[in-house]
């Protein structure tokens, strides 16, 4: 599913944040990716997504070239590759605060040109399995956190994305609200067959995923959970 | 902390901050400069009036001076009369006329087209707002600019008794040149004797008549000045020295004055001097009765009121205008204020919560608003003062209304004023400063801390919708209340209170339209429009902009047009003779009484072939009430085709007329509002020494006379007076008649070079040309106003960006290209240009309807028809929505930034 070679990246005049990564991601596979702050996870992340140009290497995704030769993304191929493909979980939730619960959720689905009864379906389908059947209209302000990272793990899975990338979903929630999350994210994402990395600093948290890699000095390497 | 604050405020919004500063630098300069203009030629008016008047208590006046004046029996009244003669210590009387000297070589070439329709006027400053006369740029035709007059440089001549001058105004009494002729002829022992003042045809020049003429101090010089169809010729014997009155003045003996101006028997004042002890109002209101109707006593101070009354409500209407950009370099304020809070948000929170009050974070925040707008109303003022300065010296005071053509004074200004336009300055600062300010106070520190306060952070303050909809109804309520003291005061609260009422209901109106509208299948337009609807706070700072800098051009576009629309009819109506001829080719019309034609040359107009008929038409000025400006009365044929022409509002009833027995007359709509006239009613009028009760067969519009004027049949009027002179002749052609024959005809008619000859259309055309230009000054305000709130408008796009930079990032993420960013970003500006152009076209034809039907006419005393320019909306509309959706993809091109993708990140 996803394939990195030689992957550096590097802010010059600084000295790299990582180099010579190595690491290949199964399909359907779900890992936990974690670090000591400032090792690059979220960066990682940010390349995988198209987000930001690495400095050197070669990154596969889904069977796709991310990278041109110099290592630069095509911006325009990158995006529309993460529209249809990516799904983004985050730490601040990011709800759009003048959309309600349903726009939100029906949002990369209409990004990628669902219409009418398909989106009413697939959203139905997603509050449904994220317990918000009753939230359809709420505007995210009078959602609690939980509600919240619920809403957003509904949207980042709606149009079904090959991989999904969550950047410390349970940052801002609280040990019972994190773990109830946890446990929905897995189901989900097992449910919609995707594959998915989770960065994360909470040892919990990681045993939600098959896996735990650890970003660091030595690149990626597994680590136990 | 307060310093910090500001300084690091100013460092991260540098360019947006100087923006702010000369946005309220140059309201503040527009105000203080068309102020400075107009008060130092009102100064110079008042300066000049008082100058003439010396230490006079009281001055009797009978009309206006050169409009005939009055019967110089009354003097004989004052000084005999042994209820009135003891209380009066000096009465000196004067013929006070304004000619004009022989033109210069080469000779300029400048017209004055609408004041053959608007005699007196200038002589009383009393031309109308902008359809008034004035000079105006060189003819472009051959033809015409032989038809038409050369203006020249005019002279006012003083005529006066100078033994009692010597007395009241000392300053009258001339000094004879050495070994000229009058010093000759005088006692050796004080060549300032006034006896030289009493040869009939001598008169001494002040300095600026001197340099005018060029005169030889050795006496030599004579001076030709043309008097109807004559040259008269008169000595310079001598200087006056009258330094205040700074325009060509000549003093002369009475009597002498009397003959050069076929004035015999008429003055044109008495100054008067009363004895100690006596009461100046009793006096007033004891004496006026004894005199003569027509006639009126007034005080220097209630000359200067009169003086200043006269262009007061131009004034104020050009003042408030200018001040319009100062109303929208608040905004600009508001707007930075805005974006600095905005960017500052987690800063305060963390002040906040070390133990910040809400009062301090306030007051610091108002404070920072005080200094901006302290310094860009210093700016302005230091700005506003060089303007007025330059304006000046290279235009003279005259802003286009022909107010004070021709006027040319010294920048005349008080620290006080400038003071007042530098704190208004100030409170422009702090008023922008205000909401955001309070925003920023009341904010919890904990949600303005956390970083995931996507539930609305950064929400703008909105005003509840009852308090819009009680400005609405204020401003309906104060239209229904008349004018204050002339001026229409309470209208233009209205207009303040119908702005910002309805830019209070704007986020709700556009709420409403966009939950209304249906919704769009581009999910780039849906995201827009939710933005909008549901997040009305942040979209309130950018509606503000638009609707209030749109709304107030829109309504001064529809007034302008309106008004030219309206004029150009009343121009076509009045001006239905082809030709018009006026007597004493390059005089003044202060100068009527003293350019006359008896019928005789009157009927040898008719003679000339091609002409159809001659109307003989002649003016004169009335008091109705002492108290107030003289009325204009025209004398002219009052056919029934001449009627249809003018362009009457209402008529009385036929039976009415007919049964009152009495001469019709015919007001214009100024004697409505002024004297309570109106068609069907009896009134008296003072004509030549009589009171005359006449009938008003109905009122006419009148866009040359302010003031007021009566029109009256030139029969009626020769049977009540006998006076047959004319002033100016209106000739109509036979079909097919060639003007350019006509014209050379009359030039060679005998004394044919002192007649001005006008073609109709050429002053229609200049008339029009005069009334665009006028409104020069009003269109490059507006546009200052526009590209201010513009600027406001991007400085709130960028706020936008700022505040919402983790949510395009999140977009981004989400799989939105820039380019779907950038059409996000434009659909955004295009709603939200559109939401506010109409309502600014809604609000804006709103102040138009006041502006037309309220403004103008409790300031002018004039209607006007109201005329849409459809076209020009449509276009202006579509420029401002363009402008707003580029404004809007350029300031929030950081949307677009990878500091916007990686802001998700952020702990706010």
């Amino acid at each position: 599913m996803l394939v990195i070679q030689k992957l550096t990246k590097q802010f010059p005049p600084a000295p790299p944040i990582f180099s010579d990564l190595d690491f290949t991601l199964n399909e359907g596979e779900y890992i936990a990716l974690m670090g000591e702050s400032g090792a690059g996870k979220s960066t990682l992340l940010n390349i995988i997504a198209g987000l930001e140009p690495a400095s050197s290497g070669h990154l596969r995704l889904a069977g796709q070239n991310l990278l041109t030769e110099n290592h630069q993304h095509d911006d325009d191929a990158a995006t529309l590759f993460r529209r249809k493909s990516v799904g983004f979980i985050f730490q601040a939730f990011h709800l759009l605060p003048y959309l309600d619960v349903f726009e939100n959720i029906a949002l990369p689905l209409r990004l990628n040109g669902w219409t009418g009864q398909d989106i009413t379906a697939r959203v139905a389908e997603m509050l449904d399995a994220v317990g918000l059947n009753n939230k359809a209209s709420a505007l995210p302000r009078e959602l609690s956190g939980g509600e919240m990272q619920r809403v957003a793990i509904a949207r980042a899975l709606s149009h079904r994305p090959k991989l999904l990338l969550a950047d410390e979903p349970t940052g801002n929630l609280d040990p019972d609200t994190a773990a109830q999350i946890m446990a929905l994210l897995r189901t989900e994402i097992q449910r919609n067959g995707a594959t998915a990395i989770l960065v994360t600093h909470s040892e919990v948290a990681a045993r939600s995923a098959d896996r735990a890699v650890m970003l660091g000095k030595l690149g990626i390497v597994p680590r136990p959970i | 902390m307060l310093a910090k604050l500001f300084i690091a405020s100013i460092r991260a919004n540098l360019g947006r901050t100087l923006l702010s500063v000369a946005g309220i630098a140059l309201g503040v300069a527009l105000g203080l400069a068309v102020h400075v203009i107009n008060q130092s030629a009102i100064s110079e008016m008042q300066q000049a009036t008082r100058t003439l008047s010396g230490d006079a208590d009281l001055t009797l006046r009978g009309g206006r001076a050169s409009a005939g004046g009055f019967d110089e029996a009354v003097l004989e009244t004052l000084l005999t009369d042994a209820r009135i003669a003891p209380l009066i210590a000096i009465a000196s009387p004067i013929v006070d006329m304004t000619v004009a000297l022989p033109p210069p070589k080469p000779l300029q070439q400048h017209m004055q087209p609408v004041q053959l329709m608007q005699e007196e006027q200038k002589t009383q400053n009393q031309t109308t707002t902008q359809a008034a006369g004035k000079k105006t740029g060189p003819a472009t035709n051959q033809a015409t600019n032989h038809a038409t007059n050369q203006t020249s440089q005019t002279i006012r001549v003083i005529g006066t008794d100078i033994f009692q001058a010597a007395r009241l105004q000392p300053g009258f009494v001339g000094e004879a040149f050495k070994g000229g002729r009058a010093e000759q002829q005088k006692s050796a022992d004080d060549r300032a004797m006034p006896l030289a003042t009493l040869q009939p045809d001598s008169v001494f020049l002040n300095r600026a008549a001197l340099a005018v003429v060029g005169a030889q101090t050795n006496g030599s010089t004579s001076l030709s000045i043309p008097i109807g169809l004559e040259n008269k010729t008169i000595n310079v014997i001598g200087k006056i020295e009258l330094p205040q009155f700074k325009e060509p003045l000549a003093v002369m003996d009475i009597a002498g004055a009397q003959v050069l101006f076929n004035q015999v028997g008429k003055l044109s004042r008495i100054d008067l001097r009363l004895r100690p002890g006596v009461n100046i109002e009793s006096f007033r209101s004891d004496v006026l009765p004894l005199l003569p109707p027509g006639l009126a006593l007034t005080t220097p101070q209630q000359r200067d009121e009169q003086s200043a009354a006269v262009s007061r409500a131009y004034r104020i209407n050009l003042t408030v205008l200018s001040l319009v950009a100062l109303f929208t370099g608040g905004f600009l304020v508001f707007s930075t204020q805005s974006l600095s809070v905005v960017r500052r948000r987690s800063q305060f929170a963390l002040y906040r919560t070390l133990g910040v009050t809400q009062r301090e974070l306030l007051r610091a925040l108002l404070a920072e608003g005080a200094v901006l707008g302290t310094i860009g109303g210093a700016t302005g003022a230091a700005l506003g003062l060089a303007i007025a300065t330059l304006a000046l010296k290279k235009f003279g005071a005259d802003l286009g209304s022909g107010f004070f053509a021709g006027v040319v004074p010294e920048a005349d200004w008080h620290v006080a004023t400038v003071l007042f336009f530098v704190g208004l300055g100030s409170a422009a600062g702090v008023v922008g400063a205000w909401l955001p300010a309070r925003q920023a106070a009341l904010e919890a520190p904990a949600r303005a801390l956390k970083a995931n306060d996507d539930a609305g952070g950064g929400a703008t303050f909105l005003p509840p919708w009852w308090a819009g909809a009680t400005l609405l109804v204020l401003s309906a309520a104060l239209l229904a209340l008349p004018a204050i003291d002339s001026i229409p005061w309470l209208a233009y609260a209205s207009i303040a209170a119908m702005l910002f009422g309805v830019i209070a209901l704007a986020p709700i109106i556009c709420a409403k339209a966009l939950s209304l509208a249906p919704q769009s299948k581009s999910i780039i337009r849906q995201l827009a429009a939710r933005h909008i609807e549901k997040s009305p706070g942040p979209s309130a700072a950018a509606i503000t902009g638009i609707v209030a800098s749109f709304s107030l051009m829109i309504a001064m576009l529809i007034m302008v047009v309106s008004f030219r629309a309206s004029l150009e009819d009343w121009l076509t109506g009045v001006l239905k003779a082809d030709i018009y001829v006026r007597v004493g080719r390059g005089n003044s019309p202060g100068s009527s009484e003293a350019n006359t034609l008896d019928t005789s040359t009157g009927a040898a107009f008719q003679a000339i072939r091609g002409v159809e008929h001659a109307d003989y038409l002649r003016y004169k000025s009335v008091n109705l009430n002492p108290d107030m400006a003289p009325v204009a009365l025209i004398v002219r044929p009052l056919r029934d085709d001449v009627l249809a022409s003018l362009t009457m509002l209402r008529r009385a009833d036929a039976n009415v007329v007919a049964t009152a027995q009495l001469p019709i007359v015919w007001v214009s709509e100024a004697m409505v509002d002024l004297y309570g006239l109106d068609a069907g009613q009896t009134v008296t009028v003072p004509i030549e020494g009589v009171a005359r009760k006449l009938i008003i067969g109905g009122v006419w519009r009148d866009y040359a006379r302010s003031s007021g004027a009566i029109t009256i049949d030139r029969d009626a009027y020769i049977a009540m007076t006998g006076d047959t002179r004319i002033n100016d002749l209106a000739l109509t052609l036979t079909a097919g008649a060639d003007k350019l024959e006509v014209m050379n005809a009359i030039r060679a008619m005998p004394n044919g070079d002192r007649f001005e000859i006008i073609n109709a259309a050429e002053i229609r055309k200049l008339s029009l040309s005069a009334f665009d230009r006028s409104f020069a000054v009003t269109y490059a305000l507006e546009i200052a106003a526009i590209f201010v709130g513009l600027a406001g408008i991007s400085a709130t796009f960028s706020a936008q960006a700022w505040a919402r930079r983790r949510e395009f990032g999140m977009l981004r993420h989400l799989g939105m290209t820039r380019g779907e960013i950038r059409r996000l970003l434009g659909a955004e500006g295009t709603l939200l240009g559109s939401l506010g152009a109409a309502i600014g076209l809604v609000l804006g034809f709103a102040i138009a309807l006041v502006l037309i039907f309220v403004v103008n006419r409790q300031s002018f005393h004039w209607s006007m028809e109201l005329h849409i320019p459809w076209l020009t909306l449509a276009i202006l509309s579509v420029a401002l929505i363009g402008l707003t959706a580029v404004s809007a993809i350029i300031s929030g091109r950081f949307s677009m930034s990878r500091q916007a993708v990686l802001a998700v990140k952020e702990d706010a």
